[in-house]
């Protein structure tokens, strides 16, 4: 019998390794992939982040380029504080009882409003349905006791998921790095491992370079 | 000009619109009652109430374009204890179901003068509920830096005082022109007040059409003075609001300027000529507004009002056309902080 994926109570939350990431997008394209999704709706999305300066050497009276660029991949968080299911009128943005969020499409009227509120863009708008979707961290795959789609396609292994508490005792409590939003907006079950650019997430320093994918 | 926002921005407008009309309109009773009698200020007050009906039921109905699933309508009332967008739709469905019943009872003179009264008490509070859910629903929104500030419900406020003076004025000036006009037309003979003892008999055609007659029927002395007093006071109020509404802006933007990087990206959106042209015609309307209040009023009399129902029309548009173009900024401003 598969191992059950599903636990209630387990608070499920993804783990982002930024050091071994090389922004190949294979995890945004397996989930658009298994999920039949149009090109505008990816559920997770690879951002890539850059920025610079100069610093000035008083000394020899020159100038060093100092820039950055790294990806950082994200989905949903499923967040402790879900903003997303508390400002939803219809109650289609539904946690289970795992801790995962997803959107019941037999309630979703297509208002939007938690597209607004989600600091993640986890809530996607899909013009075929009318609807909203998200990444419900491949609930269906859990069930049988498979990854989700877009751990299993990382080449490089920088994706893994599981009970957010395991995670953090694994891999520690760093939740945030630039772009990404203050974490105390909605304590995201998210856990990353930053890469030696990685910029704090309110030091401004940088631009997301392609906001189009993002 | 923000088209994606299209049901948003006219329905935003609309129902503040309606909930300032209807707050005007309770500030006319309450003030007028006392000096000119219930009689004068029910004459003045009725068409007005009639119009704020049809404009509320457009908004709400304009807001139907913003769901993209029409079929799920019916789950929006689920999440009423927590989702301020379920609370703002209930409230506006409540005003304007308040509102209708005390357009109902007030235009056949049903039940006494106090339950009328509770039931337009009621209608107003479920306005202003209206408008405090509204403006939670962006000013709650911790991810919208340009949202989550006090000037949300400032500028919305605002909004509803500004149009719902100009409409109030707007609509007894025109009631007044209309009624000069049927003072000399000897066709119309009819008792110029309804009260409970005078509540129209017969079928319902033969009570619509006496009520008709009876709104329509010359102004007297009285009704002048209460219009000409209102006009000039609710005139006044909005030109203030107006002008503080334009004075905010600068305080905002820099707050914006000086906060984090997302607000800073919303900030550039004050750099369209959109905005331009918001400052334009609120600062015309509030011109406007200043000789209407200061000198159009007091010039006019009754058989002569055309050139203040000209003018009071005048800024009525240019202010709509103002609130328009703001509302249209607030959505473009929407900008997110993280990806």
């Amino acid at each position: 019998m598969a191992e059950s994926f599903t636990e209630p109570g387990a608070n499920y939350g993804f783990y982002f390794n930024q050091t071994l990431c090389t922004g190949c997008k294979a995890c945004q394209i397996s989930c658009q992939d298994k999920h039949d999704s149009p090109v505008t709706v990816a559920y997770r999305r690879v951002i890539e982040y850059s920025g610079g300066s100069w610093q000035q050497n008083p000394a020899s009276g020159t100038v060093t380029p100092q820039v950055f660029s790294y990806y950082t991949s994200i989905a949903c968080n499923h967040c402790e504080n879900p903003v997303c299911v508390q400002v939803c009128p219809t109650t289609a943005m539904t946690r289970r009882d795992d801790g995962t969020v997803y959107v019941n499409q037999s309630k979703c009227v297509g208002c939007r409003y938690c597209e607004w509120a989600c600091p993640y863009s986890a809530p996607q708008f899909n013009v075929n349905t009318g609807h909203m979707e998200k990444c419900d961290l491949c609930y269906d795959y859990r069930e049988e006791g498979l990854n989700p789609a877009c751990v299993s396609a990382c080449p490089s292994r920088a994706l893994d998921w599981g009970p957010i508490e395991e995670l953090r005792e694994k891999y520690g409590d760093t939740d945030a790095v630039a772009p990404l939003p203050d974490p105390a907006i909605t304590h995201p079950h998210l856990v990353l491992t930053p890469g030696k650019a990685a910029q704090p997430w309110d030091a401004g320093t940088g631009t997301i370079s392609d906001p189009q994918d993002a | 000009m923000n088209t994606a926002e299209l049901p948003m921005i006219l329905f935003t407008v609309i129902a503040q619109m309606c909930v300032g009309a209807f707050v005007a309109l309770g500030a006319i009773q309450v003030f007028g009652r006392a000096r000119y009698g219930q009689r004068t200020v029910d004459r003045l007050t009725d068409p007005v109430l009639y119009a704020i009906g049809p404009l509320m039921v457009l908004g709400l109905l304009v807001s139907m374009f913003h769901m993209n699933d029409v079929f799920h309508v019916f789950n929006v009332f689920r999440h009423w204890n927590s989702s301020w967008l379920t609370r703002e739709i209930i409230f506006g469905i409540l005003f304007a179901g308040f509102g209708f019943l005390f357009a109902f009872l007030q235009w056949f003179k049903l039940a006494s003068g106090l339950v009328r009264q509770i039931v337009a008490i009621v209608a107003g509070l479920f306005g202003v509920a209206l408008l405090y859910s509204m403006t939670s629903i962006y000013a709650t929104l911790v991810a919208v830096p340009a949202w989550n500030t006090w000037f949300t419900p400032f500028q919305f406020i605002a909004v509803a005082i500004i149009l719902g003076c100009l409409v109030v004025c707007t609509a007894l000036v025109i009631t007044n022109v209309v009624r000069d006009r049927n003072s000399n037309d000897t066709k119309v003979a009819v008792t110029t007040e309804v009260e409970e003892e005078d509540r129209p008999s017969g079928g319902l055609m033969v009570a619509v059409k006496q009520r008709v007659k009876a709104i329509n029927a010359p102004s007297n002395t009285d009704e002048w003075a209460l219009t000409s007093a209102s006009v000039r006071v609710l005139t006044l109020v909005a030109m203030v609001t107006l002008v503080a509404w334009i004075a905010a802006y600068p305080i905002y933007i820099s707050q914006l300027a000086f906060g984090s990087q997302t607000a800073q990206h919303s900030a550039h959106v004050f750099t369209e000529p959109v905005f331009v042209w918001f400052l334009v015609l609120a600062s015309l309307s509030a011109v406007l507004l200043g000789l209407v209040s200061f000198s159009l009023v007091g010039r006019s009399e009754p058989g002569r009002v055309r050139t203040l129902a000209w003018a009071i029309s005048v800024a009525l548009v240019l202010a709509l056309a103002a609130a328009l173009l703001s509302r249209s900024i607030f959505y473009e401003v929407m900008l997110r902080v993280g990806v």
